[in-house]
């Protein structure tokens, strides 16, 4: 131990002078990942009986809602192969595009054990407020091209629209961020108060530039640049797979990337974890606390955008429950109330998850109230599993 | 009535089982491919105190949550007073006369005394609380144990000694036969020390056997009637402790002998590194008007007695508190009183903080995170992206050459000892290359041989050139490792003594100078 001390100090120099780029870095992280795999056949291989079967336990509690996924999809094959077919599949994962963007959001503020029970008022804010900054506009009724501004005249064009969007999306979430951080307001009662305030707002907006008239529902016109760029995309014989999804993709990408591969990711996960002891290290946890609110809200306004263009526009009721769905997925997909834990696998299987009872209740022959009282019991299980995950860890 | 059994027990030296008041035989447990406990037995005669000891991971603590009901034995058998015991949970133990004051304090911090004590037994007269009787009762049972505190007092207004005494008030209300005390004295102060051992003189008389965890040989030797020492989860021996000296004991421990508890300093002391004057802090319970200065590779103690404040001192340095007034010069230049931990770790400073759960480790991450999260900037390439291979390299290395027991780095560090916490947590910090280290109780309820290597790896940062400040409880620690040491009473610097000059008396004569 004495000789192997005084290297601790020295190591670290000798190892900066070689500096590695991003790609080689990520290429790493992917390699690691199939070498362990590798490696788990190689133990399971030389393990003797009894710690096999032990091994096998591990694997299925770490894959268990990967398995529950495929279990779950020959069950309903079994009740009505139909279900099994390329449209279908398309559809999920269309409609798992939306709710993924706002719970790649809300994973975060989960991680540092809060909720944001804001993130339906923020996308339906947003989508209230960048509905009126782009071209082609049309109140129910009227004819295309006579859209309604909020400021008259003033169109953006698309890039600047969603540019907007999400530094609308990442202005409220700031606020949230420095209700919670620097007021020291539980995120609960915080974003219960900003979804009032901005969900109201909206409607407020609405009512006031004539947009949503009476039904408060905005709409888009369907030939619009949004609306066609979202809904376009390639096909794979006749179903279409719509950019939507690969904007889903990219989010995914980018927020694993934040989570895992920089020093904001794993400040995070400390504060999340032990606030004290994220102070002693060094760590700014009001800076941190507010980053991570903002980076949701930026989610929500990248959803907002997004989910405009799929929807038309839409209405209050488009919206209103994305945010307790995001919830529910993230749960479902072992993001930790308790703070500290959670995978982005884990969140984009748990809407898939989600997206996957909600489509195939219909499927089935059943309503989507019953695909409801199903989600519930998965919700439950799911937080039943993560509690019996985190004894046998400990 | 007591008396004779006492009497009976200690002429009778034949092997008798009726004798003992618990007996635990040949228990088992496993945790995966761990094993924790390998056939131990364990004897406890009624009036007398039952030291058991080992280093951290030898299985003491896992005995007695078998014990307990907090763990399922996989084999072996328990009795008490000769009919067969098998605690399901801590509720039946404790209904059926085996208390536990646990290491780690399980309290209901935002509740008083009163409820604290109750907890799960609450009185009831048809069905409604009776607040009264519980507080009269406590009121009673303080005195009784010669604690002076308001039983309506919120236990989070409490310090941890005071609430460690509210956790052994409790334990001792439910009229136990057998208490388990697992480390009771590593947050008390010599006073309070010598107050709990009052406590036990009492149970003793009572005809209660007790159950006793420690580290400190002192006390052992002082208060036990037998000494277990395990091993690795073995039972290693059983001894009067008439019969034993520190050096036995320790050879048992270990398995080796050592010859010396504290490693030979060769530290030279070189120019004034850090210079403060009169800092004082903002928010109470906090230190006022200290001024002293740390050289170059110095070792300097903080001694004082419970609540004198130390750990405030090194918190307010490293600025984890508010800094009222006063000045800190570092290596020539005045820190700004406003400053964050953040630009007081950049400037080279470091911080063992003294509540290892609740301030230093993330329990649910794996140690790869733990070792290096408060050195990320080290690991960024582009500026951004942190470099995974490296922070396993380091943490790797943290691991070989901390020698940390660990199956690999993405263990979760709250599943190994406190004394491998330690060794991460240390190692998180030797990362950061700091250049003054504060070290708040670094060998706080860690076993002997981890002890030894804690102060060799001290005396080496001394030797390299860093600066050291050590705040320890236990005086010969203090008086085996530093060069000087601050004396604090409450709040204020009450002296500056030269370890080699100084006698444990004379700092003790300082620490009640403010009091």
């Amino acid at each position: 131990m004495l000789n192997d001390l005084p290297q601790l100090n020295n190591q670290n120099q000798t190892n900066t002078t070689k500096k590695s780029n991003f790609f080689e870095n990520i290429l790493y992280s992917i390699c690691n990942y199939f070498k362990s795999i590798t490696q788990w056949f190689k133990d399971f291989k030389q393990a003797n009986l009894k710690s096999k079967w032990r091994m096998i336990g591990k694997f299925l509690i770490n894959y268990a809602l990967v398995l529950f996924i495929i279990i779950y999809v020959v069950i309903v094959a079994i009740i009505e192969p139909r279900f099994v077919n390329l449209t279908s599949i398309v559809d999920i994962i269309t409609q798992s595009s939306l709710l993924l963007m706002v719970s790649l959001g809300m994973a975060g503020i989960i991680v540092l054990s809060g909720a944001d029970l804001s993130a339906s008022s923020i996308v339906f804010f947003v989508v209230a407020i960048v509905s009126t900054l782009i071209p082609n506009i049309t109140t129910k009724g009227a004819g295309a091209g006579s859209g309604i501004y909020l400021i008259n005249g003033l169109v953006l064009p698309l890039a600047v629209a969603f540019v907007v969007a999400l530094i609308l999306g990442g202005g409220v979430g700031a606020i949230n961020g420095t209700l919670t951080a620097k007021f020291k307001v539980h995120p609960f009662i915080g974003t219960m108060a900003t979804n009032f305030i901005f969900g109201g707002s909206a409607l407020v907006l609405l009512v006031m530039t004539g947009l949503g008239a009476s039904s408060s529902t905005i709409q888009i016109d369907p030939s619009s640049d949004l609306v066609k760029f979202v809904r376009s995309g390639f096909k794979i014989g006749n179903v279409t797979v719509p950019n939507i999804v690969w904007f889903a993709f990219i989010a995914v990408f980018v927020i694993s990337i934040i989570w895992n591969k920089t020093k904001f990711g794993k400040h995070m996960f400390a504060v999340g974890c032990n606030t004290e002891a994220a102070k002693v290290s060094g760590i700014n946890v009001t800076f941190t606390t507010i980053s991570v609110f903002v980076l949701s809200g930026i989610m929500y306004g990248y959803a907002a955008f997004f989910g405009m263009g799929q929807n038309n526009g839409g209405g209050e009721n488009s919206y209103s429950l994305l945010g307790l769905y995001a919830i529910a997925s993230c749960v479902i997909g072992g993001v930790s109330f308790s703070g500290g834990v959670g995978k982005i696998r884990g969140v984009v299987f748990g809407v898939i998850l989600f997206q996957l009872i909600r489509n195939s209740t219909g499927y089935i022959g059943l309503t989507t109230s019953v695909g409801n009282v199903f989600i519930g019991i998965v919700v439950a299980f799911a937080v039943v599993f993560d509690m019996l995950k985190y004894r046998q860890r400990s | 009535m007591n008396m004779d059994i006492d009497n009976q027990t200690t002429t009778n030296t034949t092997t008798n089982h009726d004798e003992y008041l618990l007996r635990l035989v040949n228990i088992s447990k496993s945790f995966g491919e761990v094993k924790a406990l390998q056939g131990v037995s364990l004897n406890v005669r009624p009036g007398t105190v039952h030291a058991l000891m080992g280093e951290n991971g030898a299985g003491k603590s896992t005995l007695m949550k078998c014990l307990f009901g907090l763990y399922k034995k996989d084999d072996g058998e328990m009795y008490l007073d000769g009919k067969p015991i098998n605690f399901v949970n801590p509720k039946q133990a404790l209904e059926n006369g085996v208390a536990m004051v646990h290491q780690e304090l399980n309290q209901v911090t935002k509740r008083n005394i009163v409820d604290n004590l109750y907890l799960g037994r609450y009185k009831t007269k048809f069905g409604i609380i009776s607040e009264r009787e519980m507080l009269i009762r406590t009121k009673g049972l303080l005195q009784k144990l010669g604690i002076n505190t308001n039983p309506k007092k919120i236990l989070s207004e409490l310090s941890v000694s005071e609430r460690q005494m509210v956790e052994i008030a409790k334990a001792y209300s439910y009229n136990s036969k057998i208490l388990v005390l697992d480390e009771p004295t590593s947050s008390l102060s010599t006073k309070e020390v010598e107050h709990l051992f009052g406590i036990i003189d009492m149970l003793k008389k009572d005809g209660c056997g007790i159950v006793y965890i420690s580290h400190k040989m002192d006390e052992i030797l002082r208060i036990s009637d037998d000494v277990t020492v395990m091993r690795d989860g073995k039972w290693i021996a059983t001894t009067p402790a008439k019969d034993l000296t520190m050096d036995i004991i320790i050879k048992q421990m270990v398995g080796r002998e050592l010859s010396n508890r504290f490693p030979p300093k060769q530290n030279t002391i070189g120019e004034t590194v850090l210079k403060v004057n009169n800092l004082t802090g903002k928010y109470s319970p906090t230190i006022k008007d200290v001024s002293f200065e740390l050289k170059r590779g110095e070792i300097l103690g903080v001694a004082g007695l419970q609540g004198s404040r130390r750990t405030e001192l090194l918190e307010t340095l490293f600025a984890l508190r508010k800094i009222e007034s006063g000045e800190v010069i570092y290596d020539g230049k005045v820190l700004p009183n406003n400053r964050t931990p953040k630009q007081t770790i950049k400037k080279g400073f470091a911080l063992l903080t003294e509540e290892r759960k609740a301030t230093g480790i993330f329990g649910i991450l794996p140690i790869k995170f733990n070792s290096t999260i408060a050195n990320l900037n080290d690991y960024r390439t582009a500026r951004v992206f942190l470099n995974d291979g490296k922070m396993s390299k380091d943490s790797e290395h943290v691991v070989k050459s901390m020698r940390v027991k660990t199956p690999n780095i993405k263990t979760h560090i709250g599943s190994l000892s406190g004394g491998n916490q330690q060794k991460v947590i240390i190692g998180r910090w030797l990362l950061t290359k700091p250049k003054v280290l504060l070290l708040d109780e670094p060998t706080r309820g860690i076993d002997v041989g981890a002890k030894y290597e804690i102060y060799q790896l001290i005396n080496e940062l001394a030797e390299k050139g860093n600066s050291i400040m050590v705040i320890s409880s236990e005086m010969e620690e203090l008086f085996g490792i530093t060069d000087r040491m601050l004396v604090m009473s409450n709040g204020r610097l009450a002296g500056i003594v030269n370890t080699k000059e100084s006698s444990q008396e004379e700092v003790m004569e300082l620490s009640a100078k403010f009091v």
